[in-house]
């Protein structure tokens, strides 16, 4: 078995990496396919507190690189899914503790067993960034509709499109303000993506639910309640699968009681 | 008038960069409050094509008076009124300048 490794990545910090990289890779999971997120982030690690599986970090990816354990014995198992596994971040190092090298030689030996192998980025363009590229053939650039967070993503996908490993890269627009983008106070799915000339493969709207899930250590897609943020991470993980998804419509997205509401007053309104 | 453009020609091919003249200079509007968006877009737009062209806003500032000092050898033009800009066109950056020909000398 050969699986896909895609790195996700922003160039600046606090867009939603990690978020994505949790939901995106326990979306995966749940739909049966066996996935391994990578934290690449070492020093400022935090994908294991997404997945509310902190306490049961015993090794990490520079205890394996530097001889002290073995590969699947610093894989975490996800708490729900057996399909998941995390491959944690050290806290007390930096980023030169790994190479490149290093990096493509552990997706390599991933991809044997997985059919997802997710890395996660950290920020910045720098030594993190190369490593965490390093052993990706795909790349999710993830951004908000901001402009630091657009120019920043634009950096990152002329640094992408330099990388012959590289095959394909896309982009996911987060954290959107539908009503915002309403009233031309925030930039839509189309401004971003005409400045930014890339292809998407996912919107995720502004979600209260986010910071909720964040608390309890649990992604989101795993809550039962269907918010708009958990169907949108599922449509990216189910378009990644090769599925046609169309995009959501968030101006049509209204939660039941609005739905009622609009049931005795259409005739009002007509 | 043929001199002006062999000029012209060679400081583009120095500089490695299209040019070519037009009226119709777009300016972003930045002081419309109520559409917050657009100003965003056109700051961007203008911004990445300083950051994908790697020529920055002081290197663009010297080729426009290198550029207008060889033109103003052969017509009198507006200094004050004339406007260099990258713009994108497809995929590509183009130069556009915008030089008022007052009269020729």
């Amino acid at each position: 078995m050969t699986g896909r490794v895609i790195v996700v990545t922003s160039g600046k910090g606090g867009v939603g990496k990690t978020t994505s990289t949790a939901n995106i890779g326990t979306a995966l999971s749940k739909s049966g396919a066996k996935v391994a997120l990578i934290d690449t982030d070492i020093g400022l690690r935090n994908l294991d507190l997404l997945m509310g599986l902190e306490n049961r970090i015993v090794y990490t990816i520079v205890d394996y690189v530097e001889g002290r354990c073995k590969l699947n014995q610093a894989l975490v198992k996800d708490k729900k899914n057996p399909n998941l596994v995390l491959l944690a971040a050290a806290q007390t190092r930096d980023k030169s503790a790994v190479t490149p090298e290093q990096m493509s030689e552990i997706c390599e030996e991933l991809k044997k067993e997985f059919d997802f192998v997710i890395v996660d980025s950290p920020a910045g363009i720098e030594q993190g960034f190369q490593n965490a590229v390093a052993g990706a053939s795909e790349a999710i650039v993830v951004t908000t509709p901001e402009m630091s967070a657009v120019r920043d993503a634009d950096r990152i996908i002329g640094l992408l499109e330099a990388k012959d490993e590289i095959i394909s890269y896309k982009l996911l627009l987060n954290r959107v303000r539908p009503a915002m983008v309403r009233t031309n106070d925030m930039m839509g799915v189309d401004d971003v993506t005409d400045i930014l000339s890339v292809k998407l493969i996912g919107v995720i709207p502004e979600d209260e639910g986010i910071i909720v899930s964040t608390n309890k250590g649990e992604p989101i897609v795993n809550n039962t309640d269907n918010s708009k943020a958990s169907i949108a991470y599922n449509n990216v993980a189910r378009r990644i699968m090769g599925e046609d998804v169309p995009l959501m419509d968030f101006d049509t997205q209204q939660n039941w009681l609005d739905k009622i509401k609009n049931i005795f007053l259409a005739p009002a309104n007509s | 008038m043929k001199l002006v453009n062999d000029l012209i020609n060679e400081i583009i091919v120095s500089s490695k960069r299209i040019l070519s003249t037009n009226v119709t200079a777009t300016k972003p509007t930045i002081n419309d409050n109520s559409d917050s968006k657009n100003s965003a877009c056109n700051r961007l737009k203008l911004v990445l094509m300083h950051d994908r062209s790697n020529l920055s806003p002081g290197t663009l500032q010297e080729m426009k008076d290198e550029l207008v000092d060889v033109i103003a050898r052969y017509v009198e033009i507006d200094r004050d009124a004339l406007d260099l800009n990258l713009e994108s066109e497809d995929n590509s950056i183009a130069l556009i300048a915008n030089i008022p020909v007052l009269r020729a000398k």
